[in-house]
């Protein structure tokens, strides 16, 4: 591997510009009503929109024990894409929100970022301290290999659900 | 203004009448147009071929002619010959900044856009590739044309796709050449026009050859021809 | 395989095709409408687009440091960090560990670097070949082809093509709906069923990655069909094998990179999944392929190329693409950049005949989301290609004798007169077949301007 470095030296003396770093991406714009934008985008994305009283109540509308439905947790919403982001323990508990054929997020408003930008500074603290696993989820999975005809499901879930518990 | 014209090889040999119309546009407008002669080549079919000193060379023989004739200005019907002299001189020659390809020097430089022409008839308009992405020339060609009286201008879709020629390209992959501009043909057809315009020659070359072949009846004709043709009022 | 005979043959082969352009026009033109529309609602486009040029520039300028940044981070998140020099390192590598592992069964991911260094066909060889799981690549798989596009694998295939196909190799049982518009979700579905049990359970699984990111050892992976999840998680062993050019110094890049991807590759916001893997996995062997990236990183303008990040949008744009697909270029990038890519990292005789083989139009570099003047790069590459004497003795001297000629006026005027007398003898006696094959032959005037400037000069500034 070393030598590996030290060819990559070689080849940048021969041209040695270092250019400065980058500044970081620029905030999103915060959007006047990030609930109302997050349900716009995640629809328009393809996913459904729910509310329920409370936790409870959302469990009790999806058992997930019946194969069918995978009932899971977001940990942010992000409300300029509509997308759930889930950091997983685990490859094998990512599955809940990949096998069974519908995906329900329970998440709560207070989760809700404006950004792509403002879920990633979150996350790097977490990806910076130790092995993580996060996966981002934008409505149900899709193909458009066929005549670029989009097509639901590809391989994950046909339905993704936000189930926004309001207590 | 004293303005040289650049008339670039193919003007000059296959199109002249496109040359002289610029000249009947200039003189209209009140300018001094005058013809520095011993021009030849700008050089571009070196240039895209990747032989740069010949271009260079070819590049900056044109300019220290037309420099000798100490113009305000230099004008070309052809966009790509202008930008070829830029690319070859990588910018460095002083008389680059007065060299303009005819649609900009009326709209960008002296700024008319109705220069009092009348033309009958549908034309759509083909942005061709220098022109649009280098010189960034979209909408001036177009207010040029709206403000011709009895013109109707017609969108075809898309008018930004390359036609096909690129110089030796044309004959260097022929069947790709053709096979772009038959879409380019296609969507000339389509819009419904019996004229397609164009700032450069070139294109309306490569058009013309396959609109001739299959015997459209739609006609090529530059920029210069419609608004040198006649005069209104 | 459509990738057989030289340049010119599959040129032909491709532009004769009864379906092909066709095909890979429909499919381009959606790509790129769908583009349009959601770069449109980005205001910000240009400055996403300088950010991102400065962002890779950055990393490029400082790949080791950023390399020894990211192999650090990734072992100290338990993954195995390996190197691979060249193609058949890569191969070997990645083959040796499902050797050693015993696995059979295996996933793949789409991915390009895999495509590049043809790894399905070394483990074919050994007797068990991977399972293409994205949809457009377990299509060409079957094809027993490449792919023809870098985010759209069967792009050149239309849905009755694909429907032919499946009966044939037994992914559908033949009963295809009538309506066309039903085919394309009947064929999806179908290939989704038909892949189902096999996808939930394999021994390893492959994959790409669109970044890796230094500070955390990230190895970040697009897709909308959740095929690569179940490649990820399906597998107790995960190998990536990823170019270094794919670096990026910090998680937060991501946001610039990120919608200037999706939006230039599918015209989405947001991909359906988005992955970012930090040694999270039982078992993660990345494997870091330098297949020529290192040598290109040494010419500043070389260097620029690398900053493309694989959207493919600079194929739906091009003219050429759009005529002749991407089999044609030859190798695994095809299009604008791979006509840069192909002579930079792999450099056969024939790649260096890639940058010729366009018209310069720069409808790429308009539209690169990472602002590569790529047509600029097309120029620069023929003016190497001469520069090496790489270009033919006819073609040396035809130049020379141009610069000549147009250097002396006098000359120039009786060339251009013996021209306009030959001009029409040389058509009729097919001399110029490369042109009137297809085109009428161009009828030279009359009279040549200069003619018509000294005879009626004056009379020009008249109006007629
Ligand atoms: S060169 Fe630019 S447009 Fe082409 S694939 Fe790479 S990033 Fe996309």
């Amino acid at each position: 591997m070393d030598r590996v470095f030290q060819r990559i030296r070689e080849n940048l003396a021969v041209a040695g510009t270092k250019s400065p770093p980058p500044p970081p991406p620029p905030p999103s714009p915060v959007p006047e009503d990030p609930v109302a934008t997050f349900r716009f985008r995640l629809e328009q994305a393809g996913g459904r929109w729910l509310e329920f009283a409370t936790e409870a109540a959302a469990r009790a509308a999806f058992p997930d024990d019946d194969g069918e439905t995978g009932v899971d947790r977001a940990d942010l919403l992000i409300a300029d894409t509509g997308t759930v982001v889930r950091t997983y323990a685990t490859r094998e508990e990512s599955r809940v929100s990949l096998v069974p054929p519908r995906t329900v997020f329970l998440a709560t408003a207070a989760t809700i970022v404006a950004g792509l930008p403002e879920a990633l500074w979150r996350l790097a603290e977490l990806h910076r301290a130790g092995p993580a696993y996060t996966v981002f989820v934008t409505g149900p999975s899709r193909t458009a290999d066929v005549e670029k005809q989009l097509v639901i499901p590809a391989h994950g879930p046909r339905e993704v659900i936000v189930a926004l518990v309001l207590e | 203004m004293r303005v040289a014209l650049f008339v670039p090889c193919f003007v000059d040999v296959l199109k002249p009448g496109v040359a002289v119309a610029v000249c009947r546009v200039l003189s209209r407008l009140g300018h001094d147009v005058i013809y520095p002669e011993g021009q030849t080549c700008c050089g571009q079919p070196a240039l895209n071929a990747g032989f740069h000193r010949d271009a260079t060379c070819l590049a900056r023989r044109l300019l220290d002619l037309l420099a000798k004739a100490d113009p305000d200005a230099v004008v070309s019907p052809s966009g790509s010959c202008v930008l070829a002299l830029r690319t070859a001189m990588e910018g460095d020659h002083h008389l680059l900044e007065r060299v303009f390809e005819f649609s900009q020097f009326l709209t960008d430089r002296l700024g008319v856009t109705d220069i009092g022409a009348k033309f009958t008839g549908r034309v759509t308009w083909h942005d061709a590739c220098h022109p649009l992405r280098e010189l960034r020339i979209r909408e001036g060609p177009r207010r040029l044309l709206q403000a011709v009286q009895g013109l109707e201008l017609v969108e075809m879709e898309p008018s930004d796709e390359c036609c096909g020629f690129g110089g030796t390209f044309a004959v260097k992959a022929p069947l790709v050449s053709t096979g772009m501009g038959e879409r380019k043909l296609k969507a000339i057809e389509d819009s419904g026009a019996a004229f397609v315009s164009s700032t450069e020659s070139s294109c309306l070359m490569q058009i013309e050859g396959l609109l001739e072949k299959r015997g459209s009846a739609v006609r090529p004709i530059h920029l210069a021809e419609i608004l040198g043709g006649g005069a209104h009022e | 395989m459509n990738r057989g005979g030289g340049l010119t043959d599959r040129i032909r082969r491709a532009i004769k095709d009864p379906v092909l352009p066709g095909n890979v026009l429909r499919a381009t033109n959606t790509s790129l409408k769908k583009r349009d529309e959601t770069v449109a609602e980005r205001p910000d486009w240009e400055d996403l687009r300088e950010r991102a040029a400065k962002v890779k520039d950055h990393v490029l300028a400082n790949l080791d440091r950023y390399l020894a940044e990211f192999v650090e981070n990734a072992r100290l998140r338990g993954a195995h960090v390996h190197f691979a020099k060249d193609a058949a390192a890569a191969r070997r590598i990645i083959t040796e560990l499902a050797r050693r592992k015993g696995a059979t069964r295996i996933l793949k991911a789409k991915s390009m670097a895999t495509e590049e260094v043809e790894l399905n066909q070394a483990f074919t060889a050994r007797g068990f070949t991977p399972l293409e799981t994205d949809l457009g690549e377990f299509i060409v798989q079957l094809r027993d082809e490449p792919p023809s596009h870098i985010t759209a694998p069967a792009l050149h295939c239309s849905a009755e093509q694909i429907r032919d196909l499946f009966a044939r190799e037994g992914v559908t049982d033949g009963r295809a709906p009538t309506d066309r518009r039903e085919l394309a979700t009947w064929l999806s579905l179908s290939a989704r069923a038909h892949l189902r049990d096999r996808l939930l359970e394999a021994d390893l699984g492959i994959t790409g990655a669109n970044f890796l990111v230094a500070e955390t050892g990230t190895v970040a992976l697009i897709e909308n069909e959740g095929n690569i999840r179940l490649t990820v998680t399906s597998t107790p062993v995960t190998v990536s094998l990823v170019g270094i050019d794919k670096l990026l110094p910090k998680l937060t890049d991501l946001a610039t990179m990120l919608p200037l991807l999706t939006r230039s590759a599918t015209g989405q916001r947001m991909t359906s999944y988005f992955q970012l893997i930090s040694g999270a996995l039982d078992e993660h062997h990345i494997v870091l392929l330098d297949n020529g990236r290192i040598d290109a990183l040494r010419d500043p303008e070389n260097r620029e190329i690398l900053r493309c990040i694989r959207c493919g949008a600079c194929m739906n744009v091009c003219p050429v693409y759009r005529t002749v697909g991407g089999h044609a270029y030859g190798w695994t990038y095809p299009g604008p950049i791979g006509s840069l890519l192909s002579p930079l990292w792999r450099g056969r005789g024939e790649d260096h005949q890639l940058p010729f083989l366009s018209s310069l139009c720069g409808a790429c570099t308009d539209i690169c989301p990472v602002k590569i003047p790529i047509h600029e790069h097309l120029l620069r590459m023929r003016r190497e290609a001469v520069s090496a004497g790489r270009r033919g003795i006819p073609e040396r001297l035809a130049f020379r004798i141009f610069r000549y000629v147009m250097q002396r006026p006098g000359l120039y005027r009786r060339a251009a007169r013996i021209t306009k007398r030959l001009l029409p003898a040389a058509a009729r006696a097919g001399l110029l077949r490369r042109w009137t094959d297809t085109r009428a032959a161009p009828q030279p005037a009359p009279r040549s301007f200069k003619e018509m400037w000294r005879e009626d000069g004056p009379r020009f500034s008249k109006d007629p």
